[in-house]
């Protein structure tokens, strides 16, 4: 087992043993499982998923949508530290999908540097949100 | 001596200040609880970035990747963490007086350059001269999110990274308890860590940096002084309720003493009215019978 310690700046995500941990890291993805070697690595936006035991299938996946962060893995220890992680169960679709509109709409309309960066940043973050409910569902229905 | 009339309507107008500085009182206390919550959430997050702080103290070498140069210093910049509003006993004046003191014995040649967070620090700073205030944020919440700060983060690390500025300076109060406030100056790039101890250079030995040592040190960096600037805003929102709540804890025991001094006035005015009228009565009579 693994300890996964999933922090953001808001608080403790994730604390527990898990079997396995799906990471999207810089150089693409990478799955932590017990005696992984010690490495220290960038987490990029992603899906993050976490498999509990060994037994559970696809759709009992927990995931975490993610926006970039620091990863850090030593003696089965599994530190995480991320600007924002949101639970799959706690992504409502018709909000994130009203959301990204709203996002794409602001891209659009937007004048400067500042307002544009902000725009790609919420297009971004929507963009995952979905990403994550998508992958939950196909899961489920498989 | 005042008349009653006027004694009363000072009664009553002490009377209704003493009502809203308690309801200033209740909602800064409620404002505290809820702000030290809030600190407490985010408290994992700068435990953690301190610990891969760790990592990089073992680095050889350090002071060659950018967030570790200490350069001589010409050009300073100043993040100034004040409050949005007043009536906060002597939080924003302690602020200030602290900040003034620094850049009187800075002694740069250049301009300093300032990036003030609420309106009182921002208004002190437009009127002095000979700096350059960056950037005003007064629009945080009693919750302010990590995107709130991240503008400000870009901005400095960038300008240290292009040797625009040599030092960046935070100054903020630190709540070490709820009556004890204290204005600190921190100096959050270039970063200093703590000497290394001798465990985790070991382990670094085994430790793999994927993709590469530069970036993640430029990863864990940013998270430090990230991690140091939001401790510190959220430090001075406690800072700035506790304070206030303690003003208007004063202000409210205050009113209580005036209203009790003013009715013992009035009582004694009015004694004094009753008591001539009645010499004046008797007087009266006296001066009949005779």
């Amino acid at each position: 087992m693994v300890h996964l310690k999933l922090v953001s700046q808001t608080g403790l995500k994730f604390d527990d043993d898990v079997y396995e941990v799906v990471i999207p890291t810089s150089d693409g993805q990478i799955a932590v499982l017990n005696d992984h070697m010690p490495i220290v690595t960038s987490i990029q936006s992603g899906v993050l998923s976490i498999r509990r035991s060994a037994k559970d299938p696809d759709s009992r996946l927990e995931m975490f949508a993610t926006y970039g962060g620091v990863v850090e893995v030593k003696n089965n220890q599994l530190n995480i530290l991320v600007d924002e992680a949101d639970h799959a169960d706690s992504i409502d679709q018709a909000e994130v999908e009203l959301a990204y509109d709203k996002a794409l709409e602001m891209k659009k309309n937007a004048h400067d540097e500042i307002s544009l960066n902000h725009a790609q940043q919420l297009i971004d973050r929507s963009q995952i949100r979905l990403q994550v409910v998508n992958l939950r569902k196909h899961l489920i229905k498989k | 001596m005042a008349t009653t009339i006027t004694l009363k309507r000072r009664i009553n107008s002490v009377k209704s200040i003493r009502q809203i500085t308690k309801a200033l009182q209740l909602v800064a206390a409620s404002k505290l609880k809820r702000s030290q919550d809030y600190a407490t959430m985010s408290r994992e997050y700068a435990l953690l970035a301190e610990k891969l702080g760790h990592y990089l103290a073992s680095i050889h070498e350090l002071e060659k990747y950018s967030y570790f140069q200490v350069r001589p210093i010409s050009r300073q910049l100043y993040i100034v963490i004040s409050s949005n509003s007043g009536l906060a006993g002597a939080y924003n004046s302690n602020l200030i007086r602290q900040f003034v003191r620094q850049l009187q014995q800075s002694g740069d040649k250049n301009p300093p350059k300032i990036i003030a967070i609420g309106n009182k620090a921002a208004n002190y700073c437009r009127n002095l001269k000979e700096i350059d205030l960056m950037a005003v944020y007064n629009d945080f919440s009693d919750k302010p999110t990590a995107n709130d700060i991240r503008p400000i983060l870009k901005t400095a690390v960038e300008m240290f990274k292009e040797s625009q500025i040599d030092q960046v300076n935070l100054i903020y109060t630190k709540s070490i308890s709820n009556i004890n406030q204290k204005v600190i100056s921190q100096v959050i790039l270039p970063i200093t860590l703590e000497e290394n101890q001798s465990s985790t250079k070991e382990a670094l030995n085994f430790t793999n940096f994927e993709p590469d040592i530069e970036s993640i040190i430029d990863e864990i960096s940013f998270r430090l002084v990230e991690a140091n600037l939001w401790q510190a805003l959220l430090d001075s929102l406690i800072s700035e309720n506790a304070m206030r709540m303690l003003a208007m804890k004063n202000a409210t025991d205050n009113a209580k003493d005036l209203i009790d001094d003013y009715t013992l006035t009035l009582n004694t005015v009015r004694q004094s009215r009753i008591t001539q009228e009645l010499a004046e009565i008797s007087g009266g009579v006296e001066a009949l019978k005779q």
